[in-house]
């Protein structure tokens, strides 16, 4: 086996907080208001559940090869080309992944805090932390999620307790009059973007100790994430309204911006700025590394760790190259890529899930003996 | 030209960091991923370094879910 390290089932479930919440903290409210406009704090909600249950759905399909990540999974379900080809569709997502949240770290840093620092810097500085953090091994990523995500936890509670006295009902109404469509596509938004995106956490499930409790400890921390999510969209919309919530990109800065308690607590945008940050970080750790086992498992390699420092001049390179402009990357991109999210989230690892199934069905029609010896 | 430089030393650095080991290994399979792997991030960063234009990869996802997002706008009336 490649990592020889174990996750507990603790470090496990803040990894996939710190997925859930991680990079979508600022740009999902302006996403998710773009497609379902004043109604999408409903949208949200109605994703919570949902999203839980498509968790549930990776877990499943996990606890059925539980000593294999996706892409044996994907060779031994689909046979050896099938699976291969599978497999390097979800390694370019994951590559892109990790260079697209190192892309948005880059150009919220160049727009909002440092407007006079090249792109490139900022890149190459967060580059090098996420090389140094994968190049020590999932149980270091594990543990240090799990030091830090209270920072995020508090700072997220901050920002809503000290908004409370600036928000305003009347930006809510009129409320569903937006259409099926809208509302629709602001559900499949509201699953897809938060928990559609935590699908690398199937190359790390086979390396995390079986313990009690895991798959109900997983499904929680999933709900917990994207309930913050929602809060955070109805908390934007409640304070700014629909239309300055779709057109700003990072409406949650803007809301801390917001915030002036008696004229003495105000100005706090940086640490949710550092906050966001630091979500944004394990995503994008989460998914190099992803990457770089992927390929590992891919080219049946002995080991992994040596493809760290070329995967991450990789993810420097792609990340100046992957879009032309700011807007790119948050308008011209969002509809395909939720496309993109939809069709690895939901739909190829739902039909894994059905072919498996139908496998094992048949296998235990056929040969009723053998399976009940297994 | 400086930039070009500077970045292909730097993935020659970090080839003679890994390159050696595997190759005293004769680990042929690992030092033949290592070194496309490296060629190509090489590439991808001088031209990321230098700001020369060039096609983003997102393209291709574009291009895939082009006729997708029109038929489902089609089926949706928007």
């Amino acid at each position: 086996m490649l990592e020889q390290g174990r996750l507990g089932t603790r470090q496990l479930t803040t990894l996939i907080f710190m997925m859930v919440v991680g990079d979508m903290m600022l740009i999902y409210p302006s996403v998710i208001t773009s497609y379902a406009k004043q109604d999408s704090w409903i949208c949200a909600f109605i994703g919570v559940p949902l999203g839980m249950v498509l968790m549930a759905m990776f877990l499943k399909l996990c606890s059925m090869h539980p000593e294999k990540n996706l892409v044996q999974m994907a060779r031994s379900i689909l046979g050896f080309w099938p699976g291969t080809f599978f497999s390097c569709f979800y390694l370019f997502f994951f590559i892109i992944g990790a260079s697209t949240h190192t892309r948005e770290v880059g150009d919220f840093m160049t727009t909002q805090i440092f407007p006079y620092t090249p792109i490139r810097i900022i890149i190459l500085m967060f580059v090098i932390v996420i090389a140094w953090g994968v190049s020590h091994g999932l149980e270091t990523m594990g543990r240090s999620s799990e030091l830090l995500m209270p920072v995020v936890i508090v700072f997220i509670v901050v920002l809503a307790i000290c908004l409370l006295p600036q928000i305003d009902t009347r930006n809510l109404k009129p409320v569903s009059d937006t259409g099926v469509v809208s509302i629709s596509q602001g559900i499949l938004v509201s699953i897809i973007y938060p928990i559609g995106e935590v699908v690398p956490i199937m190359m790390i499930l086979p390396y995390v100790a079986k313990q009690a409790h895991r798959t109900r400890d997983v499904i929680i921390a999933a709900g917990l994430g994207s309930l913050v999510l929602a809060t955070l969209v109805t908390i934007s919309l409640l304070v700014l309204g629909a239309f300055l919530t779709q057109h700003n990109i990072y409406a949650s800065f803007v809301l801390s911006q917001k915030i002036s308690i008696g004229s003495f607590f105000e100005r706090i945008e940086a640490i949710m700025a550092s906050s966001w940050l630091i979500s944004t970080y394990f995503k994008a750790m989460i998914y190099l590394y992803a990457f770089i086992v992927g390929c590992a498992e891919l080219f049946k390699l002995k080991q992994y760790q040596m493809l760290v420092l070329p995967a991450s001049l990789l993810v420097f390179g792609l990340a100046n190259l992957i879009s032309p402009s700011i807007t790119f990357i948050v308008i011209t991109i969002v509809p395909y890529w939720v496309d993109w999210d939809t069709t690895l989230g939901i739909i190829l690892p739902g039909c894994l899930l059905l072919i498996q199934l139908l496998k094992s069905y048949r296998k235990s029609s056929v040969t009723p003996n053998n399976s009940s010896q297994e | 030209m400086l930039i070009t430089i500077t970045v292909i030393v730097i993935g020659g650095l970090v080839g003679l960091f890994d390159l050696p080991g595997l190759i005293r290994r004769k680990e042929w399979r690992e030092t033949a991923v290592y070194s496309g792997m490296l060629v190509i991030a090489t590439g991808f960063s001088v031209i990321a370094a230098n700001l020369w234009d060039f096609p983003s990869p997102l393209y291709i996802i574009m291009w895939i879910y082009e006729p997708v997002n029109q038929f489902l706008a089609h089926l949706t009336g928007t």
